[in-house]
């Protein structure tokens, strides 16, 4: 069942405040993870009342072994998402932390990078504001970057809806097969998947 | 003038309520804690400044209010003195005074405090003459929905931030990490529980874990699998 629009903001009483619990620092990375994974096979979302908003992966990615400790893989430019080497760290069970996505909205497109863990957003490039005041043009870019919050949120409850479900198994599955299956670039090459990349 | 077109941000609700950016009371807690610039000797100073100009302390409707939103800022001046710098000076006024007691005819020693002293006195004299480093840092408060951006990812900033805000407001920022917007966009979904339980109660996907290899499978439900980007 999809959640309707404004179920997801916070309850008004104080008290019901839940504090965070500890250790759920791969929800993020799991939530990119997945989110590149349904980029490739099935990129559009959609807002209750109908507004679409595709999602693709651009031009950065980063990898890091679970728990943080282990290597961490960066790619940078040339479409990594199809590379050989983003679907080689993925085969080696580390987990997608870092992406710079492109998120489009009818003729709206933002870019921006997201970073998994606390779901902080840097570099975010919104449209060129319509206005002929200042004001007029702050006010349209504060609009921008409000559907901007609400297209990542639906990414994030598309996500949850699985995640929070005994579906997840299989969804699971069924990316742990994507990462073993020929990325474009490895179509390209003949000769199979390649081993684990450098790690940066 | 505050600009929006290129920005980076971590997203916070605030724990509790906060005034009307349209009230006196929420312009006279800005100005309670609004920056006043570093006194002589003193290494750091921060406070708020309005979100246009980091010169501008004087909190209303016309510098606070944009739409919905609040907008001000987090001003941080920080005065330091290089250690290459003390040291260089502490080394010629250490061989200054050893050259005077030699020549006047005593022991050509310092003493470990003499030595303390000496240093802290430079550090201050080079202190007082320092420029101050001036960064500023736009905060956008929502209060009804309670949420508070902070346009910066630095750790410093969004510390002081979170600081400030609570000295200020009396309120907490709490990060909206992928948990706590979880838990709020599942609220009334799966999970008797509640959702911010269930969370707390998922285990870790282990992608290496075995599993059938083939060519790409679609997502659950399918849902807009005709989607594509332009």
């Amino acid at each position: 069942m999809i959640a309707p629009v404004g179920r997801g903001e916070p309850a008004a009483d104080p008290t019901t405040w839940v504090e965070t619990p500890e250790g759920l620092d791969y929800l993020g990375p799991e939530f990119l993870t997945w989110l590149w994974w349904r980029a490739e096979c099935a990129p559009g979302f959609r807002h209750p009342d109908g507004t679409e908003v595709f999602v693709h992966f651009d031009e950065h990615l980063e990898f890091r072994g679970e728990r943080a400790a282990a290597r961490r893989t960066v790619l940078r430019s040339g479409m990594p998402g199809a590379s050989m080497e983003a679907r080689a760290a993925l085969r080696s069970g580390k987990a997608l932390v870092a992406a710079r996505l492109l998120l489009a909205r009818g003729e709206e497109e933002v870019r921006f990078t997201l970073k998994a863990a606390e779901l902080d957003v840097s570099g975010l490039r919104l449209p060129a504001p319509e206005g002929e005041t200042r004001e007029e043009r702050l006010l349209a870019s504060l609009e921008a970057q409000e559907r901007f919050q609400q297209d990542l949120d639906l990414c994030l409850r598309t996500f949850l809806e699985v995640r929070l479900t005994s579906g997840w198994a299989e969804e699971a599955a069924r990316i742990r097969a994507w990462s073993r299956s020929p990325s474009a670039d490895e179509q390209l090459v003949p000769g199979g998947a390649p081993g684990d990349p450098d790690p940066e | 003038m505050l600009n929006l077109r290129s920005l980076s941000f971590r997203r916070y609700r605030i724990r509790g309520g906060v005034p009307s950016p349209f009230t006196d009371d929420f312009h006279r807690r800005l100005t309670a804690r609004r920056f006043e610039p570093l006194a002589a000797g003193e290494e750091r100073a921060f406070g708020w400044v309005t979100a246009d100009n980091l010169l501008r302390t004087d909190f209303g409707i016309e510098t606070v209010v944009r739409g919905e939103y609040a907008a001000f800022a987090l001003r941080l001046d920080r005065r330091r003195v290089s250690p290459r710098l003390l040291k260089a000076h502490l080394d010629l006024e250490v061989g200054a005074r050893l050259a005077a007691a030699r020549d006047a005819g005593g022991p050509a020693r310092i003493s470990r405090e003499e030595r303390r002293d000496l240093r802290e006195g430079l550090r201050k004299e080079l202190l007082a003459r320092a420029q101050p480093s001036v960064d500023a840092w736009t905060v956008l408060v929502k209060p009804k929905p309670r949420l508070a951006l902070v346009l910066t990812l630095g750790r410093t900033a969004n510390e002081l931030v979170q600081l400030l805000f609570r000295d200020t407001f009396e309120r907490e920022l709490e990060p909206l990490t992928p948990w706590r917007r979880g838990a709020e966009l599942m609220a009334g979904g799966p999970g008797a529980r509640g959702p911010a339980q269930a969370l707390a109660e998922l285990e870790r996907t282990e992608w290496l874990a075995a599993g059938s290899a083939g060519s790409t499978p679609a997502p659950a439900g399918g849902r807009l699998a005709e989607g594509r980007l332009r």
